[in-house]
């Protein structure tokens, strides 16, 4: 009974509620600050990579598009996180919400990246093929053609990388910020419910909930886009 | 397609620019004060607000400045080198034992306050020691063998750790070949945590965060002080720590620590005393 004495005192106390809808806001503010460096970034990169087998010019950028995927996949985002708010971030009053969003979004970016061209390449390229033969130009076919049916086979690994990145923003509270899951740790911090265990679990909650609405949204998506699907 | 990668990298370029701007707000007219708020009463988080006895005392130091002070969180073992660096904060008030160590590194101000190492245990584990000036305490020998908590870089995880591998080439501490186990935590809480867990045998913690972290459960905790023999405890006195290059506010820090610790009052206690058991509740 312990347990629900404890949920009781969460849901009931004003001044636990406003830390963890704080920590909420922090998270949800930079999962979908990052999700959208992310795309962008993603986006470039696999165009970028794609780019390269067809043309000369597109060799160099491609290689420097190679080193950032392996280094950000090659190394893991607490350290990341490190590096940029005490080496690269580190200016005074800096605010860290921002080294935050571009670190999560340059980590998110080179995963995204490599389900985009997963994506596009998974295209089959007869497609390609046919539009150029229609005298469509490389960038029509592709925008028109290629990535349109693309789209519709990343929407799951995308959704994936979302619900991911979410939940690795737990780790934020090692600079500093107030997350949902370090908000957590405040309301079981000795000066409050001096206990971590319940609140941990509240947090839990908070995350199973979020992610769960990601999810359903993402299949509806899904769902509106294979409607033209015979399977 | 050139055109608009063009484009994009000149917009990245433009908000770059622009964040860089706007964060060269010079802050000169603010102390950055780093700390761990899992601390209490020196510091914790009442709220999101970070509060405490080391708050309250840079507190007083930004009115004597004419200066705001910001507290951000940090985890213990990082504090030392960021207030080394001073790039990004002023000084740490985290209830920092004064160390040689330490202060070859940073500048301390005057020490505020003197605590004791405590022992946390579940009741009835260990024999309780009357010391020869009547303080109630554990002495070394007895941790012997087993699994000892402590806090990251605390002088906690110092000494337990210093105790079990031996202090230097050749002289044993008092824990060597004892098969007891120092695990260290990033926070006293979390050692507390896994004390109840069961996962280890005791916490190895400042006085007051001891006595703090047991408050609510002292029917099945318990917490005294840490002696290595009947006449010596293991001491410590805390002070605030500076970065080497901000002399002006080791000063003005010093001179907000002398005159609480000069304050006493009719019941023979001083301003930073007075301090603690507001923090603790027990008014002041």
């Amino acid at each position: 009974m312990d347990f629900f004495n404890g949920l009781k005192e969460i849901f009931t106390t004003q001044k636990y509620m406003v830390t963890i809808a704080e920590g909420l806001e922090n998270s949800l503010i930079i999962t979908a600050c990052a999700a959208a460096i992310g795309l962008f970034l993603g986006l470039l990169v696999a165009f970028v990579k794609i780019a390269a087998t067809k043309s000369k010019a597109m060799k160099v950028p491609a290689a420097i598009c190679n080193l950032y995927i392996a280094v950000v996949r090659g190394t893991p985002v607490a350290l990341q996180l490190f590096i940029m708010a005490f080496a690269v971030f580190a200016i005074r009053g800096f605010p860290l919400i921002i080294t935050a969003i571009i670190t999560f979004g340059i980590n998110s970016g080179a995963y995204v990246a490599e389900n985009i061209r997963a994506g596009i390449q998974s295209v089959d390229i007869g497609q390609t093929e046919a539009g150029r033969s229609l005298g469509l130009t490389y960038s029509t076919t592709m925008g028109k053609i290629v990535v349109p049916q693309a789209i519709k086979n990343v929407i799951p690994a995308i959704g994936n990388e979302l619900i991911a990145l979410l939940k690795e923003t737990s780790i934020v509270s090692m600079v500093g910020l107030i997350d949902l899951t370090f908000s957590a740790k405040i309301v079981g911090s000795g000066q409050n419910m001096a206990d971590y265990f319940v609140p941990m679990c509240v947090a839990a909650m908070f995350y199973l909930v979020m992610v769960y609405i990601i999810a359903t949204i993402l299949k509806l998506i899904e769902r509106r886009l294979r409607q033209s699907d015979r399977r | 397609m050139k055109k608009i990668i063009s484009l994009i990298l000149v917009l990245a370029l433009a908000v770059c620019g622009a964040i860089a701007l706007t964060s060269c707000k010079d802050g000169d007219d603010e102390i950055i004060v780093f700390t761990n708020a899992f601390f209490a009463p020196f510091e914790y988080y009442d709220g999101t607000n970070i509060v405490g006895v080391d708050i309250d005392i840079m507190n007083m130091v930004g009115v004597e400045m004419g200066k705001t002070v910001k507290f951000v969180n940090k985890d213990f073992g990082t504090l030392i080198n960021y207030v080394e660096t001073g790039k990004l904060c002023d000084c740490a008030a985290a209830g920092f034992t004064i160390t040689a160590e330490r202060a070859e590194k940073v500048d301390f101000s005057v020490t505020y306050y003197t605590s004791i190492q405590y022992v946390i245990v579940e009741k009835g584990t260990l024999l309780v020691n009357t010391a020869n000036d009547d303080e109630q305490c554990f002495y070394w020998s007895q941790l012997a063998g087993l699994k000892i908590g402590v806090q990251l870089d605390t002088t906690g995880n110092i000494y337990v750790q210093g105790e079990i591998d031996g202090w230097e080439e050749g002289v044993d501490g008092e824990l060597t070949d004892t098969d007891a186990e120092c695990t260290a935590y990033d926070d006293a809480q979390l050692a507390y945590a896994a004390l109840k867990a069961g996962q280890i045998d005791c916490v190895v913690v400042d006085e007051l965060p001891a006595k703090y972290l047991i408050k609510n459960d002292t029917a099945n905790y318990e917490a005294y002080a840490l002696y290595y023999d009947a006449d010596t405890a293991t001491s410590e006195e805390y002070g605030i720590a500076v970065n080497k290059n901000q002399q002006e506010l080791l000063a003005a820090i010093n001179k907000v620590l002398n005159a609480l610790l000069a304050d006493i009052d009719t019941n023979g206690k001083n301003g930073v005393e007075r301090l603690v058991m507001t923090h603790f509740g027990l008014g002041a």
